[in-house]
């Protein structure tokens, strides 16, 4: 054969490896990217959910002064919380909800406030962002995930350091919040 | 108006045609002894029939209305209120052009415009038309023209229960003269796969923003508009946009209409009524329009 078929050849095979190479690599950079973009998402739903949140413990607080029982948890928000991180800051939120419920049965008038009532109709849209945004980046993290462990994309991703990433976790307490009597 | 009166419009409509279409075969038969050849008679056949419609148009026009007048208007005063019904009316073409969902082809047309609230939700409706014009030139060159139909079906709007940003359309797969199409749009569309496979089997989703896409399709909302395909004919749209709801339904079907060839049958023409009435306030009872739970912000 003419050894120069056989360059040409491997010239081909080497140019396709070469493309492939770029092309997955890319695909799972924005993968990555898409991954960060819902995280903000996530982020923008628990700020929200913690302003709302502040203000019903200020409402409450204002009409139950001699509750001195009810210790809300402290919420340290901050940028750059891993997920674990976020997952925690989630579920102390859904502690001081069930707390801040518990005190507002104890107290009709409050219940019945206006400002009382409008922070809990906000607390439901507050949790259907928070569920859309945990929704979108569990569903980006499984793209990624399963292209994490398909061959041969899953080469490349061992290749670059990249390591499955984690689920928001989904959870059953928030959807009691929605559920409201008013 | 009653029943017997509106058989006399309705005869009087079906005979003046009928008449017409005798006459024009009559002079089709003459014609096919004298001549021997079948081109002019069935020229003669169809040319008298179009004449006989378009000169009976006023009674047919005057029959229509009549009927919606006595069952249809009767029919929607009993579900809906703050009703306005204008048979002869229907949604401006730039309503249906601004959601960005269909193409509009070279002709529209629209009737039967419902505007009226349902469970305290605004609704509008209405039948629409489109179509296009296509034109085909044969080894003659003689060119023919047809229009051939895009949509045609119901367009109705609803209030919709959450307050959004972006614009989110959906459309089932196979809605085949919908395109989609970012031109002159600021906000350029991205196609976005749901976690709900079936969904995504079934529906194209685009959206101007993923998270108002994930906002607006919950999980519970596209079990509710998977139900709500599966038990309707036709193709089914949706346009999320300026916190409305729109929908399309291609089923090429003219609703509360009532045909001047048919008697009319009271307790079916009820009943026919009562399901085009129906198939508009499903979408606000199965899809939980009326829960205002998202509606206010802090």
């Amino acid at each position: 054969m003419d050894p120069l078929y056989i360059i040409i050849a491997l010239v081909v095979i080497i140019l396709i490896f070469v493309i492939w190479y770029i092309t997955t690599s890319n695909k799972l950079n924005r993968s990555v990217v898409k991954i960060d973009e819902s995280l903000s998402g996530i982020d923008v739903a628990l700020t929200k959910r913690y302003d709302v949140l502040t203000k019903m413990i200020d409402v409450v607080k204002s009409y139950a002064k001699h509750e001195k029982e009810t210790l809300f948890e402290v919420i340290n928000l901050r940028k750059d919380m891993s997920i674990k991180e976020r997952n925690d800051v989630n579920h102390a939120m859904d502690e001081n909800f069930k707390k801040i419920n518990i005190v507002a049965e104890n107290y009709p008038e409050l219940k019945s406030s206006e400002n009382y009532k409008t922070l809990q109709q906000s607390i439901a849209d507050v949790e259907e962002h928070l569920q859309a945004a945990r929704r979108l980046y569990n569903s980006n993290v499984s793209l990624y995930n399963q292209l994490l462990v398909s061959f041969p994309t899953s080469i490349i991703a061992k290749n670059k350091g990249m390591t499955k990433k984690d689920f928001f976790e989904a959870d059953e307490v928030k959807k009691e919040d929605v559920k409201i009597d008013l | 108006m009653s029943i017997e009166e509106l058989e006399v419009l309705r005869k009087k409509a079906r005979n003046g045609i009928i008449k017409g279409f005798l006459i024009s075969f009559i002079i089709a038969i003459v014609i096919f002894i004298i001549s021997n050849s079948l081109f002019f008679p069935i020229f003669i056949i169809t040319f008298g029939t179009i004449v006989s419609y378009l000169t009976n148009m006023k009674k047919i026009r005057q029959f229509t209305l009549a009927f919606k007048e006595t069952y249809v208007l009767k029919a929607l005063k009993s579900v809906f209120t703050d009703l306005i019904y204008k048979p002869e009316s229907g949604l401006n073409e730039s309503i249906i052009r601004n959601t960005g969902m269909m193409y509009m082809g070279d002709r529209y047309t629209s009737n039967d415009f419902i505007s009226a609230k349902y469970k305290n939700i605004n609704v509008v409706q209405a039948d629409i038309h489109i179509e296009e014009e296509h034109e085909t030139t044969d080894s003659d060159g003689t060119t023919t023209r047809t229009w051939v139909t895009i949509f045609k079906g119901r367009w109705m709007i609803f209030d919709f229960n959450k307050l959004f940003k972006a614009n989110i359309q959906v459309s089932q797969k196979g809605f085949g003269n919908s395109k989609l199409s970012n031109w002159g749009s600021e906000t350029k569309y991205k196609k976005v796969m749901m976690e709900d496979q079936a969904f995504n089997n079934t529906f194209r989703t685009y959206a101007q923003s993923e998270h108002d896409a994930f906002y607006i399709l919950t999980p519970s909302l596209m079990e509710k508009i998977k139900k709500l395909t599966s038990n309707i004919s036709g193709k089914l749209l949706f346009c999320f946009i300026d916190n409305k709801l729109h929908i399309g339904i291609q089923n090429n079907k003219d609703s509360f209409e009532h045909g001047i060839f048919t008697k009319i049958n009271e307790e079916n023409v009820t009943k026919e009524i009562a399901q085009d009435i129906k198939l508009i306030t499903n979408f606000v009872d199965e899809l939980s329009l009326d829960n205002d739970l998202f509606r206010r912000e802090v």
